[in-house]
């Protein structure tokens, strides 16, 4: 038993050093060529500038408010929506599961959407709708199951399938009414998905926003081990199962919707990371949500350096996502029979 | 302490499927509860335990209503052993265990110490020790069955309700389980009530049986009393016989 724990916390420890090396590096990636002298005099704006707030040169801005921002929201953003695929893979007892396949992302797309359309403003307004739809949808994907009173997968899949293609079209209303010149654009991004509009408010927000969901979710771990048992034990051993269930998903969903206000829809890496997260670690590990975390986060940095600089313009990361999510669970369904 | 079930009818989609139960469970007791297939004697179990709630009557303990109990104080009178264990998520037995204490924890709790010395115990009471690091989800089907009686005994309640431990093992797995479940129940004075349909394993391991037919109780007593011809054979419409067993048990078994 000790050996295998022992080399399960060995795969954390790799992968924590290979997400550390990764975040260095990226630092080093970017369509502006920077030579070594200008990262060393960079350095020592940087820190004056967090010290004493003094003014960055302009190499050092692109390091710290461009790269660096980014960087550090592709993580997070990683972290986040690979967490939320895991907590639903194990509340639905069902290893496909994820916020794509449930309509919460199509949900959260289209709420963004029709923030984008709507001529009212006020604070937070695209977060506020993808919120709101993202939350909508799962709503509507579990009354959905519960009518046709079937507990299998296939059900489960099928009413998700249906929210999702509710939204989608919803949401290709609001590209067809859009203002073609500047709304419609803005939609587009959402629906391929892109960290480029990473600032350090975005980065707080998602401090503040994703890594209490981590810790929280990591916390209530027991409980939803007990909730995957499904909705008779979990009761008979003292679970309120549909409060507790909508806590959870409200989390998730939120974590969610949270991710796709800000970087669109970033498809995929929510379904493969956790999977391959319990493929190595078991799901009964401990350190699965850590791992996960940081399993997802790097992998989305590493794709979003790819999006940022394999070619002149950039690539949408959704679509990079889907060109390795795809083949990935083809390759589990197909050789290793773990779907 | 009493299970009382009074004048309880339960109804599914407008059909009636149990009819004016009345009946009290003890603790120190097995029951089992005999039956064709589909004369609700799950549905008579999970009424026990607030899963379904009665259309008329009520089911008591402590002299309340169940229904009236929250989720943690019930659990921690009365603990359930499903029929099909069917978890496709992969636990080690020790987890599974472990989630018998769930009632005591509050919010954020972590498990305590105390926590997993009663889990230990318990899996020690089984006989299960070296599976403790296993994967549940690769057990044998008389394992899962034992894990799962192990977590009820950690949930630490005055009732245990399983539903058919015996529906997917074999013969010496099967009388394995059902004493193991008789001698919880006199060691540690619980009641248990299971349903069953093996009418020897009942009889060689039950205190009292509530023969249920088309929803409703046909019988019930002291094993010695209700184990007829006569009432098997009512019960289940084929003809029993009934034959002595070298140390003169009575060995009850179909014509057919």
């Amino acid at each position: 038993m000790s050996k295998k724990n022992d080399l399960k916390l060995y795969y954390l420890f790799i992968i924590t050093i290979f997400f550390v090396l990764t975040l260095i590096v990226s630092m080093f990636i970017g369509r502006y060529s920077i030579d070594r002298q200008e990262y060393v005099n960079s350095i020592g704006n940087i820190k004056s500038h967090i010290l004493n707030g003094t003014e960055l040169n302009p190499i050092a801005m692109i390091l710290f408010n461009v790269r660096l921002t980014r960087i550090l929201m592709a993580a997070l953003v990683g972290a986040g929506l690979s967490i939320s695929g895991l907590v639903f893979q194990n509340v639905f007892k069902n290893p496909i599961a994820s916020p794509d396949i449930l309509g919460v992302t199509s949900g959260a797309s289209f709420g963004a959407a029709l923030a984008i359309i709507l001529p009212v403003e006020f604070k937070g307004k695209i977060q506020i709708l993808a919120f709101t739809f993202g939350v909508l949808a799962i709503l509507i994907t579990c009354f959905i199951k519960r009518m046709s009173r079937d507990e299998s997968i296939l059900y489960l899949v099928l009413s998700g399938i249906i929210t999702s293609a509710f939204f989608t079209s919803l949401l290709s209303i609001m590209k067809y009414i859009s203002d073609p010149y500047q709304q419609l654009p803005s939609i587009v991004f959402w629906t391929m998905g892109g960290l480029h509009r990473a600032n350090w408010e975005l980065v707080r927000n998602c401090i503040f926003i994703i890594i209490p969901s981590i810790i929280l979710i990591n916390k209530l771990d027991f409980k939803i081990k007990i909730l995957s048992l499904g909705d008779t034990e979990a009761k008979s051993l003292g679970m309120n199962v549909s409060k507790f269930r909508n806590l959870i998903l409200y989390l998730v969903s939120f974590v969610v919707s949270f991710c796709v206000s800000i970087s669109g829809t970033i498809g995929w890496i929510s379904l493969i990371v956790p999977h391959l997260s319990r493929i190595l670690l078991g799901n009964d590990n401990k350190f699965i949500y850590l791992f996960t975390a940081i399993f997802g986060g790097t992998l989305l940095l590493i794709l979003d350096n790819v999006a940022r600089t394999l070619t002149t313009s950039e690539i949408p990361i959704g679509i990079l996502t889907a060109m390795i999510g795809a083949p990935i669970l083809g390759y589990l369904l197909i050789i290793k029979k773990t779907v | 302490m009493k299970i009382k079930v009074e004048d309880l009818t339960f109804l599914f989609d407008e059909k009636e499927v149990l009819k004016n139960i009345n009946i009290e469970f003890e603790k120190g007791k097995v029951y089992s509860l005999l039956g064709k297939n589909g004369t609700g004697k799950t549905t008579l179990l999970k009424n026990l335990f607030g899963i379904y709630r009665a259309n008329k009557g009520k089911v008591e303990v402590k002299d309340r209503n169940i229904h009236d109990f929250n989720e943690k104080d019930l659990s921690k009178i009365i603990s359930y052993v499903p029929q099909s264990i069917s978890s496709k998520l992969n636990f080690t037995v020790l987890t599974v265990v472990l989630m018998g204490r769930n009632p005591y924890l509050n919010g954020l709790d972590k498990l305590t110490d105390r926590d997993y010395k009663l889990s230990y115990d318990a899996i020690k009471i089984v006989g299960i020790e070296s599976l403790v690091e296993e994967n549940f989800s690769k057990l044998s089907g008389g394992q899962k069955q034992l894990v799962m009686i192990a977590r009820a005994i950690a949930q630490d309640t005055e009732f245990i309700i399983m539903d058919e431990p015996t529906s997917s093992l074999d013969i010496k797995n099967q009388h394995e389980v059902m004493n193991l479940i008789w001698n919880i129940s006199k060691k540690y004075n619980k009641g248990v009530i299971l349903s069953i349909h093996d009418p020897l394993l009942c009889y060689r391991y039950c205190d009292e049986i509530v023969m249920i037919k088309d929803g409703s109780i046909m019988i019930n007593g002291k094993v010695e009393d209700i184990f007829t011809e006569y009432n098997l054979s009512s019960l289940y419409d084929i003809e029993f016989t009934v034959v002595k067993g070298i140390n003169g048990e009575r060995i009850i078994t179909p014509i057919y």
